[in-house]
């Protein structure tokens, strides 16, 4: 299904965007521990109500574990990978109609469902390598800071991020598909999981909310794996990967 | 297994109101090198992208080498090597980046052949694709094209923007590595000079439809012109015959384009009093021209 010298090229293609998402995310992962200590210590001696929650606070500052959670986790990892799923998502298909190439492309012996699920692949692993390598770091800077971290719950709490991420990674590309530039599909899809993740705002909706439910906020707090909205992710994926590749399949160039 | 490289039936892409090609019957013979005329406009890319898959069709029935185009897209090109008009490969990636790319997707790939002709036509394999001339870029395109050893090579306006030189060594190629093996180039131009010395069979597209094919001898042979000069003005019933199928005059002059009949016509003019008769082959822009009937 995939091609291999296709999935090279894609990775040679992204290389830039890759590096500098890889860049931002280590640099994150590494001042993240190193800051545990000083944040603490300034923060818990102010009194920042009404505008920080004290509760949420105290819990962040309950373990390190919570503070590593949701410091990266549950918000760099997510907002960043998150942009950075726009950033790769965007030029996928797009690119290819933007500068001209997609008849050089469309003339070799490959079928467009496989080049379609190659690009995406491609993407995907992209991502995959740097969250996956940030958070490494973020794991080995800990340890060597002394701190105890729960590696397993952590890392499971970043493959819930990585499959939300892999959505709006698969929601974007179906706008490269729509729109055959990859400023203004950028755009549109950053509008739409814009407006997507206004949900995750509201106490009474964020259940409703990708944004939320990669977080894995339930998983986190109350050790209940969400099997529900992980299923729940995956097809939303996969239909955004189908409608993808539907339109993909029919258009000329 | 039939004799036809490329045939098409009734094949029809609109888009929207406009017919881009309008149910078009074409049979392109294995071995051929069969030019596809026409005007810019007339469908001729289209129809060379809807035989490689690049456009769908909206109606009719398209084979390439046997394989029906909608159902066989990827195993036709896996057969087939195809060359747009001005070519767009990636800029980012150095030449050997870009062979290596393709290589990659062909099972029977010619790395020799590839060595050969970027020798040949004196590309450098580490500079960037963006660096090289549209010349250039087109004969990498060929390369590229011929290097998986294509049954048939489709090639749209294939030297536009070449000099004199580079011209001839690109129709060089293309004659050495696929006419000389007994394969097929289909190729779409509105350069009938050179369609001339490259091809022997050619079809006239105008407006979408094919207004007629044969082969290059043929339509030399058949389309012949009188050139006549009369001494007086010549009886109004000379031109008459169903066989002349354009008259021009300037004055006494006058230049017959004549499809059947050629010696009962010449006996008639021969009969009025003139100073020249003469039968002269017209060019094959002349007898584009009357077929779409752009000429009158």
């Amino acid at each position: 299904m995939l091609n291999a010298a296709l999935f090279i090229k894609e990775l040679m293609e992204n290389r830039i965007k890759f590096w500098i998402a890889l860049a931002i995310l280590s640099a994150l992962a590494i001042v993240i521990p190193l800051l545990y200590d000083l944040t603490g210590e300034i923060l818990r001696g102010m009194d920042l109500a009404p505008y920080v929650n004290p509760a949420e606070l105290a819990f962040i500052y309950a373990s390190y574990d919570n503070y590593a959670w949701s410091q990266w986790t549950a918000k760099n990892l997510t907002q960043l990978a998150s942009l950075t799923a726009i950033v790769l998502g965007m030029g996928t298909l797009a690119g290819e109609a933007s500068y001209g190439t997609a008849p050089f492309l469309l003339s070799k012996p490959l079928s467009r469902r496989q080049i379609y699920a190659t690009k995406a692949a491609a993407g995907l692993f992209l991502l995959a390598l740097a969250m996956g390598i940030s958070t490494l770091l973020l794991l080995f800077v800990s340890a060597l800071k002394g701190y105890t971290l729960q590696t397993g719950a952590f890392v499971v709490s970043v493959f819930l991020v990585f499959a939300g991420v892999a959505v709006v990674y698969l929601g974007t590309a179906l706008f490269s598909v729509l729109i055959p530039d990859p400023v203004k599909a950028g755009v549109a899809a950053a509008v739409f999981w814009g407006l997507a993740s206004l949900p995750g705002f509201s106490r009474g909706l964020a259940q409703y909310s990708l944004f939320y439910q990669m977080k894995g906020v339930r998983y986190w707090l109350h050790g209940a794996f969400p099997w529900p909205a992980l299923l729940l992710i995956l097809v939303a994926g996969y239909l955004f990967f189908a409608v993808g590749v539907y339109y993909w399949c029919k258009k000329d160039f | 297994m039939n004799n036809w490289a490329v045939q098409t039936k009734a094949l029809r892409k609109h888009y929207g109101e406009k017919r881009a090609v309008d149910g078009l019957d074409l049979e392109v013979p294995a071995g051929s090198v069969f030019a596809l005329l026409g005007l810019n406009g007339a469908g001729k890319s289209t129809v060379l992208k809807m035989l490689v898959g690049l456009v769908h069709p909206s109606g009719g029935e398209g084979y390439c080498l046997g394989m029906e185009i909608r159902s066989r897209g990827a195993e036709i090109r896996r057969k087939v090597g195809y060359m747009g008009d001005e070519p767009r490969i990636y800029g980012y990636m150095s030449v050997r980046q870009v062979v290596r790319f393709c290589g990659g997707l062909y099972r029977n790939w010619d790395d020799g052949l590839v060595e050969a002709y970027m020798e040949k036509f004196q590309i450098p394999g580490e500079s960037k694709v963006h660096q090289l001339s549209q010349g250039q870029k087109n004969q990498l395109a060929l390369i590229l094209a011929l290097a998986p050893r294509p049954e048939l090579l489709l090639l749209d306006e294939p030297t536009t923007g070449f000099d004199p030189l580079k011209r001839r060594l690109f129709f060089q190629a293309v004659l050495q590595e696929m006419v000389a093996a007994g394969k097929t180039v289909l190729l779409a131009s509105h350069n009938l000079e050179e369609m001339e010395r490259v091809a022997d069979r050619v079809g006239l597209m105008h407006k979408g439809r094919l207004v007629h094919t044969c082969s290059l001898d043929e339509l030399r042979e058949r389309e012949k012109e009188i050139r006549v000069v009369f001494q007086k003005e010549p009886p109004a019933d000379l031109f008459c015959h169903p066989g002349i199928v354009q008259v021009k005059q300037e004055g006494r002059a006058f230049r017959l384009s004549v499809s059947t009949g050629l010696e009962e016509i010449w006996q008639a003019c021969a009969s009025v009093p003139h100073f020249v008769l003469e039968i002269i082959s017209p060019e094959l822009e002349d007898i584009f021209l009357r077929y779409t009937g752009e000429g009158r």
